[in-house]
Formats: structure tokens, sequence, C-alpha cells
């Protein structure tokens, strides 16, 4: 099920009105069964492996919590890690390896056919692997106490407004929440809901809007040239940040609804100063994940300087790979774990450069440092998007030719049913996010907005809600981005 | 026992709501496209000034839904003004035109699956008589949009049409013109061409018809594609035709000359050549798009590609008397 669909409108209200009406004792069942039932709307037969996860990862916390000596927990850590691991390989990277593996061999003449596992990726796969290989190497570590409630702990692996694109949660911050007894809260409620609301306008109205420009001209891209592909370029930029970060709004709003509270996603992303700044705000919990359990573990920024750069590569090589089975995103995580490592090798000139800027006026300096950084992601959204490396390449030979033909471009635009109003919305769109991130500065915005008159609330929520009513594309059918992932 | 936040929230939502409910209750009461029953405050007239001016697709589809008949003929604006009175008068049989303003092939295609669809639920049972009307111009990959999927949507589902924009739009026009009689001018195309004309008006039938034959035919021609997938579906569309008894007719609707010129200007004319040939396998063609008595005649147009009046008569009674005299069977 997704969030942006009519079974999860009746769906939601159900469920919210069963979680405050039966005892808390109880409530996990209820969440369970949501929760499973919300997965299975997509697809029944792959819920097998959200519970194969549950109860490998349960028998193997438990055993370790059983034994003292970190050298003997080891072997049961070693058997989660190669199930879930296994399951995630053998669903998303097995096809891939396979390719990349027969065309070696066609090139070396070897005459051998690699297999081919016919399946279709199971939704939000690498969201709730990483979750559960999270939960054990905690346990393993002491760090969280291995959970004895089988049934609270599947809740923990499954629960469904964040199951399937995260935001991808630590067992020591969503358990204990199981174990609290929620009271009904006007406030909690009123406040989930409007999360939901910003969320669903981002993902609605501004990503769904971009998408149709962006998909055009992205899954066509030779039949388009310059300004073409930098609109397109710029719009992705945009319809991918308001695609994900609507949907972690959503789930955060779905669960505060309930009265749980999920760990925030994105800080103000295209505001960053510099990349190092960017991978603090955007996808954190993806990120702070990659960084405890994998580039600190690899010795992080506590090594010799050609040891530091090789971990932020691997770091950023599996962040890509994390994110799809294709060279497309491998090749997007090097760019930003090169990104990374010139950053930090020119860091002395780039000081001296921000030096001299800020002589004149600092708020330059900062507006130069964004642009920039906005310049190398919204580069880098490009092996992204593309659908293969051709068309990525292709992408960015012509994107900065012909920029003076705007005829040139309306025609191109034209025939994808776009015109120059629908671009001006666009924009309009875009300026409206970056208007409210601009807002969200100093605090939640509406946090702010509950000093105001009600007359500016029910104003900015009948805004929202006819913009998501009216202005998104309904008849176009665009899954959220992350769901592939 | 509800508590005082429970009451609160279904205070607020059910406050909250009410302009939504309001909306939907007028919708369904204005209801420009008869949506939900043919019976609506508006008279035809308004319904025609906004509904069918602002989105023809819409308004004739749900209009072919509301009263389908077994004859229809689809296409874009070059097939609007053929008259069916007088092919009723000849054949015996009511037509529908089902136009949809600037339709692309693709469109007419999904069209044509669309309304044999309805006409099935409908009647059970297949169409009889299918017109289409059909020019080179339309036989690009460029020349491509997506409308009818959101016809079909709406169709389908009450709350795609309640909430669409493109129909609070018309709602809002339909009521301003039910009360003042003010007609609703299309304003993005308006803007569009005005942009394009650099400001000259469109109204000037001279200055129109240059622009037809030097930016609309050069947008038409100046880039071409041949479109790989169309005659597979056109195909499709002849052998499910001729397995369920279907009459087709594809009709190759008019250009004036200087607009076929456009043609031979950007070398278009061997794959003009092979989109008649090729169309002659899908149903019976009848040609009117080459140098003749219509094409060499620039007062049998309105502007460079749509015939007038009396022209259409005389395609229709050529048509449907089987006496071709200006028309071909390719």
């Amino acid at each position: 099920m997704s969030f942006d669909s009519i079974q999860f409108l009746v769906f939601f209200p159900i469920v919210i009105a069963l979680y405050f009406i039966i005892p808390f004792k109880k409530r996990w069942i209820l969440l369970l069964i949501a929760s499973y039932y919300f997965y299975m709307c997509w697809r029944v037969d792959y819920i097998i492996l959200i519970m194969i996860s549950t109860i490998i990862d349960y028998i193997c916390s438990n055993q370790m919590s059983k034994i003292n000596l970190k050298q003997k927990r080891k072997k049961w850590l070693i058997i989660s890690l190669i199930s879930n691991l296994g399951i995630l390989f053998g669903f998303k990277y097995f096809n891939f390896f396979s390719e990349n593996i027969q065309t070696l061999f066609n090139q070396y003449n070897i005459f051998y056919e690699v297999p081919f596992f016919n399946v279709l990726l199971p939704v939000g796969i690498s969201f709730y692997t990483f979750q559960t290989l999270s939960y054990t190497i905690d346990v393993y570590n002491n760090k969280t106490p291995a959970q004895k409630h089988l049934g609270v702990f599947a809740v923990y692996v499954s629960f469904f407004p964040q199951l399937v694109a995260g935001p991808i949660e630590r067992s020591n911050h969503l358990l204990p929440q199981f174990f609290k007894e929620h009271k009904f809260s006007y406030d909690r409620v009123k406040s989930g809901l409007q999360k939901m609301l910003w969320g669903f306008f981002k993902k609605l109205v501004i990503a769904n809007n971009l998408a149709i420009l962006v998909n055009g001209v992205y899954n066509n891209v030779d039949n388009y040239t310059g300004a073409a592909l930098l609109v397109a370029t710029i719009f992705f930029t945009f319809q991918i940040y308001c695609d994900f970060s609507g949907y972690s709004d959503i789930a955060i709003g779905t669960a505060r609804v309930m009265s749980f509270e999920l760990r925030e996603n994105f800080k103000r992303p295209y505001f960053s100063k510099s990349i190092q700044e960017f991978w603090q705000r955007w996808h954190i919990t993806l990120s702070s994940w990659f960084k405890d359990y994998l580039y600190i573990p690899l010795g992080g920024n506590r090594v010799v300087k050609w040891k530091w750069y090789y971990n932020i590569i691997i770091t950023f090589l599996l962040s890509g790979l994390w994110h799809g089975a294709e060279w497309t995103f491998i090749i997007w995580g090097a760019l930003h774990g090169t990104y990374l490592v010139f950053s930090i090798t020119l860091n002395s000139p780039k000081k001296y450069l921000s030096e001299i800027i800020k002589k004149y006026s600092p708020k330059l300096n900062n507006i130069f440092d964004v642009t920039i950084t906005f310049i190398l992601v919204a580069f880098a959204w490009i092996f992204f998007r593309a659908n293969n490396l051709d068309d990525a390449l292709y992408v960015i030979k012509n994107m900065l030719t012909d920029l003076n033909e705007y005829n040139n471009m309306g025609m191109q635009f034209r025939g994808l049913g776009i015109y120059l109003s629908d671009i001006i919305k666009c924009v309009i769109l875009i300026f409206f996010v970056i208007g409210y991130s601009l807002y969200e500065r100093s605090d939640d915005v509406w946090k702010k907005l509950q000093s105001k008159p009600i007359w500016i609330r029910w104003s900015l929520y009948y805004l929202m809600l006819f913009g998501i009513l009216f202005l998104a594309p309904h008849s176009t059918i665009n899954n959220f981005i992350y769901f592939q992932f | 026992m509800i508590s005082k936040d429970i009451k609160k929230l279904l205070l607020r939502s059910g406050v909250f709501i009410i302009p939504i409910l309001l909306y939907t209750l007028i919708l369904s009461k204005v209801d420009p496209f008869n949506y939900f029953s043919d019976n609506n405050i508006l008279s035809q007239e308004t319904e025609h000034q906004t509904a069918r001016k602002l989105n023809s697709l819409l308004y004739n589809t749900i209009q072919f839904k509301n009263n389908p008949t077994p004859n229809i003929i689809i296409g874009d604006s070059r097939i609007k003004r053929l008259p069916t009175s007088e092919i009723e008068k000849i054949t015996g049989d009511k037509y529908f035109i089902l136009h949809s303003n600037a339709a692309k092939l693709n469109e007419i295609i999904d069209l044509f699956w669309l309304t044999d669809s309805l006409y099935c639920i409908s009647k059970h049972n297949n169409l009889k008589n299918v017109i289409i009307g059909i020019n080179f111009n339309l036989y690009n990959e460029y020349a491509y949009a997506n409308r009818v999927h959101e016809v079909k949507k709406m169709i389908e589902n009450p709350l795609m049409y309640v909430f669409n924009g493109n129909i609070l739009e018309v709602t809002i026009k339909a009521i301003t013109h039910h009360f003042s009689g003010i007609s609703a001018p299309n304003v993005s195309r308006n803007i569009m061409l005005k942009r394009e004309l650099k400001g000259k008006s469109f109204k000037d039938k001279k200055i129109w018809w240059e622009f037809n034959i030097s930016t609309v035919a050069k947008n038409q021609y100046s880039r071409y594609k041949y479109p790989e997938g169309l005659m597979d579906r056109l195909q499709e569309v002849g052998a499910y035709c001729s397995v369920n008894n279907i009459n087709l007719i594809l009709l190759n609707v008019p250009h004036y000359k200087e607009y076929r010129q456009r043609v031979i200007d950007f070398n278009l004319t061997e794959s003009e050549r092979k989109f008649k040939n090729e169309i002659k396998n899908i149903g019976t063609v009848i040609d009117y798009d080459f140098s003749n008595s219509i094409t060499n005649c620039r007062t049998c147009f309105t502007d460079p590609i749509h015939t007038n009046d009396s022209i259409n008569l005389i395609i229709v009674k050529e048509i449907f008397n089987d006496s071709l005299v200006i028309g071909k069977k390719l």
C-alpha cells in the first residue's frame, strides 16, 4: 500500500481509531496486523521475507544476550548478517553481478551461461534489512538489550509508517516506544496531521508535477538537447527532495498521530554549505547508519590520510550500491565520495578563498558555498536519475549546449503536453518549497504558526489541501522514488 | 466515553471539511460536463461556451458515454464540422463526432479503444461504423500527447473528476457564464498564441493564415521522427475492426496547397508516401490530401488545415454516397 493511494485514506483512520480503542497491552497485535496488511497490499508472498528476517534476528539476538563473551557471540552475529545480507543480495544484487560476470565472460570468449534469478525486487527490502541489521549489531555490541517479546520485535521490524522507505530507525529509539502507553492527545494528532499534510503536498503537488517533465525528458534523453536537459535536471533535484522528504514527513506524521516519534530524515539539505554538511542533512538515518556501522568500524578519520580517503570512498560506493544494483548508482556514490575527498584535500585554498569573500560580505560567502554545493549535488543526481550510463553521459555532454534556443525547448516540451504555464507552475512550486525551507530555518514551521491567528493556520491548511486536490496530477501514477530501493 | 480531545478533533475535522463538501455539492449541481447526469442547471449554450470549448475531449467523451451510438467519427478539430445531419439523411444512421482539439494520433487510437469499450459496456455490442480523421502531420513520433488516459481515469473514478484542477476551472467559468453571459477565454492558449504571434491578434484571418503556414507547419514538420509504435497500434485497431465486423474508414483530411508545400520544404515527401502506403493495410482509406480542386482552392478553407462547411458537405456526400469524385480510395 502506498501513502498516496485511496486505500490508505481508508486504512489510516481505521487503524488510528482501533489503536486508541483497544487496550494498551494488545496494541502491538493491531500494529503487527496493520503493518503486515500494509505490506501485503503490494505483494502477499514477500511478507515471508520480513518474517524470516524477524525470526532469525530474534533468535540470534536472544542467543547473543545469553552469552557474555563477545568472541562467542560472534557466530550468532555472523548468522544474522549472512542471512539478512544473503536475502538482500539474492533479491537485489544477484542479477546485477550475474550480468556483469556474463559481460566479462563474453569479452574473454568464455562460453558459460551465468544463471539469472527471475524475481521482483521486494519493496523496501534495503530499509528493513538495514534496520534489523543495526539492531543485531547493537545487541552484539551490548548497546541495546535483546528484545524478548517476539510480537513487539516483529512490529519494530515491520512498523508500517516507515516499513518501505524509512526513516531507518534504531532499536534503542523505537523499541522502547512500543512499551509506553500512549493516550490520545489532540495536540499530537494535530501535529502529526500537519506533518502529513506538508508531506503529501510535497509529494503529490510538487514532486509529481515536476515528474511529468523529468520523466518525459529522462526516459527519452536523445530527443532533447541543451536547455531542456538542464531544466529537467534542476527539476529532478527538487523532485527527489520533495518525493523522498515528502514520504519521510508522511511517515513521521503517521507515527506521530499514534504518539510515536520517528527520527527526522531531512534538514533543509539544499542549504548545505558543503558536501559534508549535505550528508548531515540528507537521508540522515541512512547516512548515520553508514557512519556508525561501516565508516567508523573501518577506522573513520582516525587513520592515516590515504586510509581515511579509502574509508570515505568505500562508504559512499556502498551507499550508492545500497540504492540500486546499477552502475549509475555506484557512480553517484563514488562521485559524492570523490567530492568529499576533494573538499578535504582542498580545504586550505577553500578557506583562503572564503576569507577573501568574507571580507566583502559574509553573506556572499554563504551564498557562494550553498550554490557550489547545490551544483555539485545536482550534477550527481544526473547519474541517479538516468536510466543507464549512456543516458547520463548524453545529458552531461548536451545539457550546456544550445542554451539560447528557448523556442526549441518550448517545442520539445510541447511534445510532452507541457506548456509555458506548466513550467511557470513548477517554478512557483519550487520557490514555495524554498520559501518554506527558509521559514523553517530557526524552528519548525508549524510550531511557529501555532502563535499565529487561527485564520492564518487554516488558510495554509486549505492552501495545501486544495493544492493536493486540484493541482496534483492524479491520473499519472508516480510511485515514491525510494520504493525501488 | 469520548474524551475532550477526541470531541475537539471530530468537531474541528467536521468544520474543516465543510468547504470540500460544499464544493462537491455545487459541482454535482453545476456539472458542466454532464458527468453525473444530463440534468444540470446549465443551458447547452453555457456548456458549449465553457466545458466543450475548454476541454472538448472530456466533454465529447462523456456525451458519448451518456448517449452512445454505434457509428462514430474520431479525430481532431478537422473532423469537428462534418455534417452529421447530412450523413443521417444519406445513410439513415446517427453518427457521433468525438473530436478533441489538437488531438494526436496516439490519442485518437486511445479514443477508439475507449469508445469501443464504453459502447460495449452500455449496449453489449461492438461499434458498427468508425471513421478516423487522419493526416500525415499526426504521423510523427514528436506529435504526442496523453490526455485520453486522464479522461479514462475520470470516467472510472468520480473522485478523479471531482478533484481535478481543470474541472474546478471550468465549473467556475460555467457559473460565471450562467449568471453573467461572459464567455470563458482559454487563457493559457491565448497567452501562448500571443507570444508566438508576437502580440498580433490571432483573430485577424490573414495573420492567422500566415501563422499556420510559417509557424504551425514548421513546428509539425521541422522535427520529424518515424513513429514506430503508432503503426503497430493502428494495425491492432484494423485487425480488431476486421474480426468484429466494424467498418473502419480512415479519412485523410485535406490541407491547402501552401501547407502541403511545407512537407516538401522539410524533405518529408518520401515519409508522406510511406505513411499513405502503410495506412492502406489498416482499413478503407479515403484520401483528400493531394493536389486536387479542394487543396488548390484557398476559399475552400477557413485556415490552411480546416475546410469550410460547403467542402465538408461535399466530402460527406462523396464518402457516404460512395461516389468519390475529388477524393480517392488508396
